[in-house]
């Protein structure tokens, strides 16, 4: 089993090692939880150091990620051990539809992430993975992100070194909640290329998404 | 169209060389004969649509050339039933071809492949590794042959060389298995034509599939169909 692995178990550690590090640097972090495997291995790491810690969750709306999804994601959050969950979502989904672009950048990171610093939250953990694309190898190339002291709290990346047989190892091995739609997407795409993510959303339609979700989820394509 | 046009129950089987790629889970044959109906009409004017944008529904046949039987406004065809469940993805591309640059006329001396219409893709489609796929209908047998020997391929990207057909071979039903086979749905089944099930969806149900208009509450192909009240009678 994967698990056993000297690989794996060094790069769980250093994953320790990081959130341990980032809690001696730090006064107020929280946990940025998408749902998604990562989030998910990311949580359970940062829960073992402080049970009480913040768990941020951005909601998409309705039209971009089925009720039943979200509904299973907020109880998984709970299932692994978060006790303090907030979830923020932006009026731009309600207005917009599934035509609603770039809302992370405007919503997300232009407006919630200041209200989270002004909060007095200063670190936030983040679930990147080099092995996920060239752009996050760049940017998880320190473990530490600033944004400068009065902008948005600072990044942490705890598992940027985790490949995806790690993540999957460790969901396994832990026995932890995740989302039943990989149970769908991973026997079509494969384990290592499934993700968490909008659906029918026109920012991957360059990807071929949405026809994977055509095909996938028909009864939500014409659900608005 | 009525009765009287020699309609009968077939079963239209496609043997196929390669698979199909799809962008949904179903093939809905009305919607490949309107297709071919309205490419038939159009002549060369197909070609020159327009592409912009969606086209207007008053471009898209579907009227009374349809060699189908129907039951008010669905149309008794089944959708496409493979011989298999397994479904894979493959990796399409589309890259601007250069060596084709010349017929091209732009503002600029670049062609910008990062937006627009020359617009480079890599994207991901699943496809079904079928050898059959069985349509269940009831119409015009002859018609319905004659507007498939138009048909280059099944599904999406059939220029790539997917959905390529090797022979086309039919078997006359007794029953009428176009809508409903063994209590099972045999395509989108509208609640308000009667049908109910303990699935439903918003699907489209009649052609133009894409049209958003055509969407209604749906009993899903593959679905155990119950009746609310006697369905209504083909005509």
């Amino acid at each position: 089993m994967w698990t056993k692995t000297e690989e794996y178990h060094s790069r769980i550690c250093e994953a320790e090692e990081i959130i341990r590090k980032a809690y001696e640097k730090i006064s107020r972090p929280f946990v940025s939880f998408s749902g998604g495997k990562d989030s998910t291995v990311m949580l359970h790491l940062v829960l073992q150091q402080d049970s009480n810690v913040l768990v941020l969750h951005w909601d998409y709306g309705r039209y971009y990620m089925p009720r039943e999804i979200e509904a299973e994601i907020l109880a998984n959050a709970q299932k692994i051990g978060a006790k303090n969950i907030r979830v923020e979502t932006s009026i731009q989904y309600e207005k917009q539809k599934r035509k609603a672009v770039n809302v992370i950048g405007r919503d997300l990171i232009g407006r919630i992430m200041p209200k989270m610093k002004a909060e007095g939250y200063d670190c936030c953990f983040l679930g990147l993975r080099a092995e996920e694309s060239m752009k996050r190898k760049r940017r998880t190339k320190t473990w530490l992100e600033y944004h400068g002291e009065h902008v948005a709290p600072a990044n942490v990346f705890p598992i940027r070194r985790l490949k995806w047989l790690d993540v999957w190892g460790y969901i396994v091995s832990n026995g932890l909640p995740y989302p039943k739609i990989y149970d769908l997407y991973a026997p079509l795409l494969g384990w290592d290329k499934a993700r968490l993510v909008t659906f029918f959303d026109m920012e991957f339609e360059k990807l071929g998404s949405p026809y994977v979700d055509g095909f996938l989820l028909p009864g939500f394509r014409n659900w608005v | 169209m009525s009765e009287s046009k020699n309609y009968s129950n077939f079963a239209i089987t496609f043997h196929m060389q390669t698979p199909i790629m799809l962008g949904h889970p179903w093939i809905a044959l009305d919607g490949i004969l309107a297709h071919l109906i309205n490419r038939e009409i159009r002549g060369q004017d197909y070609y020159t649509l327009p592409s912009k944008e969606p086209v207007a529904k008053d471009y898209f046949y579907n009227g009374p050339l349809m060699p189908l039987a129907q039951t008010r406004d669905v149309f008794h065809a089944s959708v496409a039933w493979f011989d298999t469940t397994e479904a894979s993805v493959a990796t399409i591309y589309k890259r601007f071809a250069e060596q084709h640059s010349h017929l091209i006329h732009t503002k600029t001396k670049t062609v910008d492949v990062a937006r627009g219409q020359f617009k480079a893709y890599t994207m991901r489609l699943p496809y079904v590794p079928a050898c059959t796929a069985t349509f269940y209908t009831r119409g015009n047998l002859k018609e319905v042959l004659r507007l498939l020997s138009f048909l280059p391929g099944l599904g999406k990207k059939v220029a790539y060389g997917y959905g390529a057909i090797k022979s086309v071979s039919v078997i006359e039903t007794d029953d009428d298995y176009s809508l409903v086979k063994d209590g099972v749905a045999m395509r989108p089944l509208p609640l308000n034509l009667g049908f109910d099930s303990t699935e439903k969806m918003m699907l489209a149900y009649k052609p133009p599939y894409w049209d958003k208009t055509n969407v209604a509450p749906c009993v899903p192909p593959g679905a155990k169909v119950s009746w609310m009240k006697e369905p209504a009678k083909a005509s």
